[in-house]
């Protein structure tokens, strides 16, 4: 499914990734933080009813568990007592502290599954072409030789299984060694064939004048105004961060979580900022509905 | 488009200076820091690189080494822990030198994770990687390194190494800002991924030892051959 949102210039979609993480880690409140998640939930459930977030299902709880058991297992400052096992003290501050770190961590993957979703490598090399063009050559290059590389490998695993040399029986020490062997084979191989299709480029005039794209973004109207947007919401909740709001003190002495108003105006502003993405997918919807 | 030398200084200092700015004000938040770090040392390096005109030849030498790097994992796919994209990266970097190394190590993570999908680890498992090249280059003259039993040390040392960078950005994740977690914790994390590290540090002493001197001959061959990256 086409989402709305991947239709934006790549800079957007990048720009509203690189905030959105750096408010996750920035903004450590329990309530920012749970209502983070939710939205950041939906967000995947738009992009592939959440079918990205399931291949890492195991790997997101048993962080959250563990960074939840660890802060309290090793951290007995606090005033408010939970329970005490043997002369350890398990203290409400470390449970709320290790509780804000893993929902944050947690809130970042599941950022970074929805990342993959929507900035495809050709966005990514978009963005680098601007600024580092041999870098993009180069790691362009790279994306395109690692199935070419596969694909040799899968060629000389199966002319040396002819001779009956294979990596998938035997003892562990002569299938390292034919593994090996296969990597190297595959080394002098490529190599030589690397000059040719170095020799390729310069012959077709790389480096001579500005490189054409296969596919170009155009910054769009909408573009601009989702860019002023952003930038707007990030910078006020950046300087309300600074003041020490939308933040939850826990040591020495934790504060209430109750939200003063300027929290409220910063968890606004934080909502408004994560579920932009939401917002075009439902703009998108809407106009679908009326124009039908 | 290319940005000429000096609008990239000075937009590199302004980053530098933003960077120091946001850590005197928010000045617990660790893994933010860390994070504005390894990205800022990262782009360094990628302007370095962008600054010379790299010839085809060694532009398609280079993605060819970082390819083989993050491709040479897939045979092994059936025996844990061992795998050869260190050696491939540290093998590159001793014979092409300090900033190849790094640009190939970068690269192989990069693209790697970009099969595999991104996740905050990224810029880590580049720098590591980087770093792993970097070193091999920047050591490539001294008598250790010349001597077989230093590159074995060297790629047991890295082992290590490796693992422990990529524990900073997960311990410091688990810690983040302000909390009392101590050293106790820091030790114990680290001995948890002491037997991943060790498998590492082992499997890349193995490829050393039975590989290290032939992949040696075959890069400074097809280096002299082409003379390309002298």
């Amino acid at each position: 499914m086409e989402n709305r949102f991947a239709r934006f210039h790549p800079l957007v979609s990048f720009f509203f990734y690189a905030g959105s993480v750096s408010l996750l880690i920035l903004m450590l409140h329990p309530i920012f933080l749970g209502l983070a998640l939710v939205i950041i939930l939906l967000l995947n459930f738009f992009h592939d009813r959440l079918s990205g977030l399931w291949r890492w299902k195991f790997f997101l709880i048993t962080t959250f568990i563990l960074m939840i058991i660890l802060n309290p297992l090793f951290n007995e400052r606090g005033r408010h007592l939970l329970f005490e096992v043997g002369t350890h003290r398990v203290t409400l501050e470390a449970v709320v502290f290790g509780g804000m770190n893993a929902l944050s961590i947690i809130g970042v993957i599941a950022l970074f599954v929805s990342y993959n979703v929507i900035m495809t490598p050709n966005k990514l090399l978009f963005l680098f072409a601007k600024i580092l063009p041999q870098f993009a050559v180069l790691l362009m290059l790279t994306l395109r030789f690692i199935p070419l590389m596969r694909r040799r490998l899968e060629e000389i695993s199966v002319v040396q299984r002819s001779k009956g040399i294979s990596v998938s029986h035997g003892k562990w020490k002569r299938r390292v060694r034919t593994g090996m062997l296969y990597v190297q084979t595959l080394l002098t191989y490529s190599l030589e064939e690397a000059i040719q299709t170095a020799d390729s480029m310069k012959a077709r005039g790389y480096g001579m004048s500005t490189r054409s794209s296969y596919e170009y973004f155009k910054f769009r109207r909408a573009d601009v105004l989702a860019i002023i947007y952003l930038v707007i919401l990030l910078s006020l909740i950046i300087y309300c961060r600074a003041f020490g709001y939308g933040f939850l003190t826990v040591y020495p002495v934790m504060e209430a979580w109750q939200l003063t108003h300027l929290d409220i105006g910063a968890l606004t502003s934080y909502l408004m900022f994560l579920s932009f993405p939401l917002f075009v997918e439902a703009g998108g919807l809407f106009r679908w509905r009326l124009s039908n | 488009m290319r940005f000429n030398k000096t609008v990239k200084t000075v937009l590199l200092l302004l980053l530098a200076s933003i960077f120091l700015v946001l850590n005197f004000w928010f000045e617990n938040a660790y893994l933010w820091l860390s994070f504005g770090f390894v990205l800022l040392s990262i782009l360094l390096f990628l302007v370095r690189f962008e600054s010379r005109k790299v010839e085809p030849r060694e532009l398609v030498l280079l993605a060819v080494l970082a390819s083989i790097a993050a491709v040479g994992r897939i045979p092994f796919a059936s025996i844990p822990s061992v795998q050869p994209t260190t050696f491939v990266i540290m093998m590159s970097g001793y014979v092409f030198g300090a900033e190849s190394g790094f640009v190939i190590g970068a690269v192989a993570a990069l693209a790697s994770n970009m099969i595999m999908g991104q996740g905050p680890w990224t810029p880590w498992q580049m720098t590591a990687w980087g770093l792993v090249g970097l070193t091999a280059g920047l050591l490539r003259g001294t008598w250790v390194m010349n001597k077989k039993w230093g590159r074995i040390l060297f790629g047991a040392v890295w082992g290590f190494l490796f693992g422990w960078i990529m524990n900073i950005w997960g311990f410091l994740a688990v810690v983040q800002s302000g909390s009392g977690v101590g050293f106790k914790a820091f030790l114990l994390y680290f001995a948890s991924s002491a037997v991943f590290d060790t498998f590492h540090s082992v499997s890349n002493v193995i490829l050393l030892l039975v590989f290290g001197d032939v992949w040696l001959k075959i890069l400074t061959r097809f280096k002299r051959k082409y003379g390309l990256l002298e």
